[in-house]
């Protein structure tokens, strides 16, 4: 799976992103795109704006200019996040039937393919009776059943063993392969090297260039 | 007990608050609803120490013969002592007669009518203090730099007051039985209250004795709202009648309360008759006593777990809506939250009690003469001008439950406030509004974090709904104290009551771990469900 990223067409576009973080301007205009099947690793010092740059690209929190262009975006935080009331088809299933609105039939059959994706089959267990690889790819299912075309992901191998992280790799792998564009957030250098296509590194607040 | 189980009996509760209401409405014979304080003590009103489910007394008797007299149905409304001119002026009940004093001051808010019983003050001291043979107390004068227990609100006060008794000199008791109690006790020196209640007290126990001086003499009359003057007038006349023709010296003579002073009234002597044996304290013993008490004490627990079943749903409810505003986006919900939370948390909830429930009638009619005519047609099918003059248990329960609800709101957002933020990030990411994170994500897991703190507020609501009895609410405290007062064993009875609240509260207990297992049971790892996730 190994095609020019040049030749498809970006799926995500950053253009001049600019935010500000307790007084201080975290990103002063960072460009650039990810196009499908890519795997792109954002990389940079901490306190580099990785995390901000993630949220603004989900809309989670408001910038201050530039631009954001994309085509449905999942956001994976850190350690999943999952919602511990709810069991693992439960969490699946929340957004397809409270934002999409969608039917009982069909949103269990949209969450279990999702789920199918990640090869989670324990749907009524609750996160905490989880490891914390399987915690992570339930979370990558739940944003996966939206159906997005761009996935972010902060830190999906924080606090993970080699062997759940080669399983994050592998699925992540695997969703590339279907056209998802892919953005990675990581402190985890040898899971960086691994998985990415491509590195991003920002430096005082703009991508570096080489 | 399943979720749909307990809205059934919530409801269940709720139709029957509104079926008494609606009954009271449509009620054939004219009612003469009277109001008396029955935990007051003997022998005016008082739970019959062998059928506390009874209310007895020579009050009780001069009522039922005065309303039958009247062509009306006597009705007792109880109500604290100290209340029951509020009861009165809140339109609750009619008429009062339960050993109010006729005082210049009283007059000026509400109408005596013509006396039916002359009292006078009288002393009581330990047995030792009246030996004959060293007669140490003869009367008042006696008594100076001593202290004198009286009744709180009672005439004593002013009696001893006049004779030049300084204030921290008379010690003042809610209750008929403490003076006595604390002058057996050695803590006062002696009781003063009036002969009635004096003799009664006095003649039961064999430490105390009755000094036989009287003094301060003055009278028992009815009290009537001053603007009902017509049942006022007719409440003379049937007293006057009465007095007359010797029904009222038979009710006296049958209460041994037929002394020479009620001629100075009118009253002529009736054919004397046998003085009831419950009238003079006897009492059974043993297992009849349990038999006899049981029903009562049970009855008033059960509507201890009534006001705490109605008033804890709604109070964490309520409390939930509370706490969602005070962390809402809009001022002015923060600030009216805060405002409630503050004043029902900083107010003692007895005043609140006392405030709503005798306000709530006034604000009835002024609701119902203010509307217009088609809401008012629809108020008379809830009992018109009177829609707000609920009975005193829901009233109760309500009030429970809007002061809990403050300290519920706190204990929710506290809950809220522990949903680690990243919650709300994970909600929005997918898609979900404000309003459905919070409904969806935020609020399951807020409440179970709140749940161990909201379980332990039950716990002391159990025991804070005995504050209602103050409206005249029968709870498993008022009713083992009047059993206590008419049966001469308040700490007795307030044991039991003590072990039955032991035993609702462990109760209550386990419904809440019952709980808190159900939703661990059903998955939720607590907050350490993250904690656990991150380091596997």
């Amino acid at each position: 799976m190994t095609r020019g990223a040049n030749a498809l067409r970006a799926l995500l576009e950053v253009r001049g992103l600019r935010a500000a973080r307790g007084g201080r301007e975290v990103l002063r205009g960072v460009s650039f795109d990810v196009a499908a099947g890519e795997r792109v690793v954002v990389l940079g010092a901490n306190g580099s704006g990785k995390t901000t740059l993630l949220r603004a690209i989900a809309g989670l929190d408001a910038v201050d200019g530039g631009e954001v262009r994309a085509e449905g975006v999942g956001f994976v935080l850190q350690q999943g996040a999952l919602f511990p009331h709810l069991s693992v088809l439960q969490n699946t299933l929340l957004a397809l039937r409270v934002v999409k609105g969608m039917a009982n039939d069909d949103a269990l059959r949209a969450a279990k393919a999702a789920l199918a994706r990640v090869a989670i089959e324990r749907f009524d267990a609750m996160p905490h009776e989880l490891s914390g690889g399987q915690q992570q790819r339930v979370a990558i299912a739940r944003a996966l059943a939206l159906e997005p075309r761009v996935l972010l992901l902060d830190e999906p191998t924080s606090a993970l063993d080699p062997a759940a992280t080669k399983d994050i790799e592998e699925t992540l792998r695997a969703l590339s392969a279907t056209g998802i564009a892919i953005l990675i957030v990581t402190h985890d250098m040898p899971f960086a090297e691994s998985v990415a296509t491509r590195t991003v590194t920002l430096r005082d607040g703009v991508v570096e260039t080489r | 007990m399943t979720a749909r189980a307990r809205i059934a009996i919530l409801a269940c509760i709720a139709a029957l608050a509104c079926a008494c209401g609606i009954a009271r409405a449509a009620d054939e014979p004219p009612v003469l609803r009277w109001g008396a304080d029955p935990s007051g003590g003997a022998p005016f009103a008082f739970f019959d120490p062998d059928d506390p489910d009874h209310v007895i007394g020579f009050e009780v008797d001069i009522m039922d013969e005065l309303a039958r007299r009247l062509g009306r149905k006597p009705e007792l409304v109880r109500a604290d002592w100290l209340a029951l001119v509020d009861a009165l002026q809140a339109g609750r009940c009619d008429v009062i007669m339960n050993g109010f004093e006729i005082t210049a001051e009283r007059a000026e808010v509400a109408r005596f009518s013509v006396p039916y019983f002359r009292f006078a003050q009288q002393i009581v001291v330990r047995k030792a203090d009246a030996a004959p043979t060293q007669s140490r107390v003869h009367g008042l004068a006696d008594l100076a730099g001593k202290r004198v227990a009286v009744l709180n609100g009672s005439q004593s006060i002013e009696a001893l007051k006049a004779a030049g008794f300084a204030d921290d000199a008379i010690m003042q008791y809610d209750d008929s039985l403490a003076p006595y109690t604390e002058v057996r006790l050695g803590r006062a020196d002696a009781a003063v209250a009036e002969s009635i209640i004096a003799a009664y007290y006095a003649s039961s126990d064999p430490e105390l004795a009755l000094v036989p001086e009287t003094f301060a003499p003055g009278n028992y009359a009815a009290v009537t709202r001053t603007a009902d003057r017509e049942l006022g007038e007719s409440i003379d006349r049937a007293l006057r009648e009465m007095q007359a023709d010797g029904a009222l010296g038979e009710i006296l003579a049958r209460w041994g309360l037929l002394d020479e002073t009620q001629a100075e009234l009118g009253t002529k002597p009736g054919r004397p008759q046998q003085v009831l044996a419950s009238a003079r304290g006897k009492r059974s013993g043993g297992f009849d006593a349990v038999r006899a008490v049981a029903p009562a004490v049970l009855e008033g627990a059960g509507v201890t777990i009534a006001l705490t079943a109605i008033a804890m749903p709604l109070a964490t409810v309520a409390g939930l809506f509370l706490a969602l505003g005070r962390i809402s986006p809009r001022a002015s919900l923060r600030r009216a939250s805060l405002a409630y939370v503050s004043v029902m948390r900083g107010t003692p909830l007895l005043v609140q009690i006392f405030l709503v429930y005798f306000s709530l009638p006034p604000l009835g009619q002024w609701i119902f003469a203010a509307s217009p005519g088609l809401v008012q047609s629809a108020l008379a099918l809830v009992g018109g001008a009177g829609f707000l003059t609920l009975p005193p248990l829901f009233v109760g329960a309500l009030c429970l439950a809007a002061n809990y609800a403050a300290y519920e709101a706190e204990v929710h957002r506290a809950g809220i406030e522990a949903v680690p933020r990243i919650q709300w990030d994970a909600a929005r990411a997918l898609g979900l509004s404000r309003a459905q994170t919070i409904r969806h994500v935020i609020v399951p897991q807020g409440v179970r974090i709140a749940l161990p703190a909201i379980v332990n507020d039950l716990n002391s609501l159990i025991k804070d709904s005995c504050l209602v009895s103050v409206i005249g609410v029968t709870d498993l405290l008022s009713v083992c104290l009047g059993i206590g007062k008419s049966r001469f064993d308040v700490p007795e009875m307030l044991a039991i009551a003590a072990a039955l609240y032991l035993v609702i509260s462990i109760a209550g207990d386990v419904l809440g771990a019952w709980l808190e297992r159900r939703l661990r049971a059903r998955g939720f790892g607590a907050v350490e469900g993250h904690a656990k996730g991150a380091h596997p």
